[in-house]
């Protein structure tokens, strides 16, 4: 048993790694699989909300991607986020914001 | 026989784990990095292959190529048996690669690995003979035309030489690439406006490295690579936009208290744990230029850890000798 045990180590590890790989890598097939994993894992970060609502809205969205620029200005507010994302989110989310108002009934 | 099955094993599983990239189209920035001009060679190779499916075969095949090269390289560093299969393992599936070869824009990335790999092989060996010498800089041109973080091969090579000679008694074959290597990042810095200037190549539209200062980058950069070197034995928290903004200040110090507690563990076990000691200083010099260099819009993430990461791997490899070695030790038997 000892004498195996490095063995089941390393096919142990390979076996948890392999399944968790295969698991994350269709995170990232699409926009849309990629921000939704990163609005789950940092709903905080206003960025992944703004790459969030501009890949749905590609899919035509809208209702969801208006939420999610929302979302994004909402978070950039919050005072531990840094000036430039403020920035950055003020500019593109905004934007965006600002052309589904004048596009949509 | 035996090695042969485990490879192929390996290998199927590597395949299995990537197979949906077949299908998947761009992303993030997939567009843009296309058409970086300071990365000539990089973008010379997307003017060949630039249709998604393709650009996914080939970050599949570069990592193949560079699980070979590191694995190669671990063995000249004196890793053996389960140490090799290790790296092998942990390079091919860990998680941690998955947005390295999964995202088509990490080509950058691994192609300076490849070049950094060669440098450092061909450091491996009697590096002032000629044809080792040419490896050395075909590898480190490789590597910068690849892409910018490539230059960290100037800092790895220096270390492979001084970990490889470390009980030669002539200093010269020791130090002279350190020397060399300091003198080539001086000038690079030089010719491209001074450490400012320098720390300064990551200003973007929104986020002007001059607003940002080294303490907030410090802390900020040390709790990224803390991220991810929890992430690398938990297998949690892969994001491809980590929020360390939302850390506390008091934990961001802990971070950076941590990392050189990391240097100073690497130091201590220097005599006793040799690769453990190179595997940790190679984990820090790889990712000692992204501590200089701001790009406030975007901290450490997963790709640029692709080869930082393979320092943990040499980490994790002697560990594994160990445990084989302690495993192969016979059972003594005390008669009473």
């Amino acid at each position: 048993m000892r004498k195996a045990l490095p063995l089941l180590v390393l096919i142990g590890w390979g076996a948890i790694l392999a399944i968790q790989t295969h698991a994350l890598v269709p995170v990232w097939q699409s926009e849309r699989t990629l921000w939704a994993y990163a609005v789950l894992q940092a709903p905080l970060k206003p960025r992944p909300w703004v790459n969030y609502g501009s890949a749905i809205a590609q899919v035509g969205q809208f209702d969801g991607a208006q939420q999610a620029w929302q979302m994004a200005v909402s978070v950039s507010s919050l005072p531990w986020v840094p000036t430039w994302d403020r920035r950055a989110v003020t500019a593109t989310a905004g934007r965006n914001l600002h052309t589904l108002e004048t596009v949509l009934p | 026989m035996t090695r042969l099955l485990g490879a192929s094993a390996l290998v199927g599983a590597f395949l299995w784990c990537y197979l949906p990239v077949r299908s998947a189209g761009w992303v993030f920035e997939d567009g843009i990095t296309q058409h970086y001009r300071n990365r000539p060679l990089t973008q010379w190779t997307w003017t060949v292959v630039s249709t998604p499916a393709s650009s996914h075969v080939v970050n599949v095949g570069v990592s193949l190529l560079g699980a070979v090269l590191l694995v190669w390289l671990a063995s000249r560093l004196g890793l053996s048996g389960f140490g090799l299969w290790t790296v092998g393992i942990g390079w091919l599936l860990h998680p941690i690669n998955v947005e390295t070869v999964a995202y088509a824009a990490s080509r950058g990335e691994l192609m300076a690995a490849l070049g950094v790999l060669v440098a450092c092989l061909s450091a491996s060996g009697k590096w002032w003979r000629l044809h080792h010498l040419i490896g050395i800089g075909l590898g480190l041109g490789w590597a910068m035309a690849a892409k910018e973080s490539g230059v960290v091969g100037l800092l790895l090579v220096p270390l492979v030489v001084a970990y490889m000679h470390r009980h030669d008694p002539r200093w010269t074959i020791r130090v002279t690439p350190a020397l060399v290597s300091l003198l080539l990042l001086s000038l690079g810095i030089a010719l491209n406006g001074g450490v400012t200037a320098v720390a300064n190549l990551g200003t973007t539209d929104f986020a002007d490295a001059r607003d940002v200062s080294w303490q907030f980058w410090m802390l900020h950069q040390a709790t990224a690579l803390n991220h991810w070197l929890g992430s690398f034995v938990w297998l949690r928290g892969f994001s491809p936009d980590i929020d360390v903004d939302l850390t506390p200040v008091l934990f961001q110090g802990c971070c950076l208290v941590t990392v050189y507690v990391i240097a100073v563990m690497g130091w201590c076990v220097r005599r006793e744990a040799p690769i453990v000691a190179f595997g940790i200083a190679w984990l820090l010099v790889a990712v000692a230029p992204r501590f200089l260099v701001q790009t406030p819009q975007s901290y450490l993430n997963a790709h640029q850890m692709a080869v930082p990461i393979m320092g943990v791997l040499f980490v994790a490899g002697g560990v594994m000798m160990a445990l084989e070695r302690w495993a192969d030790r016979p059972v003594s038997v005390v008669n009473s």
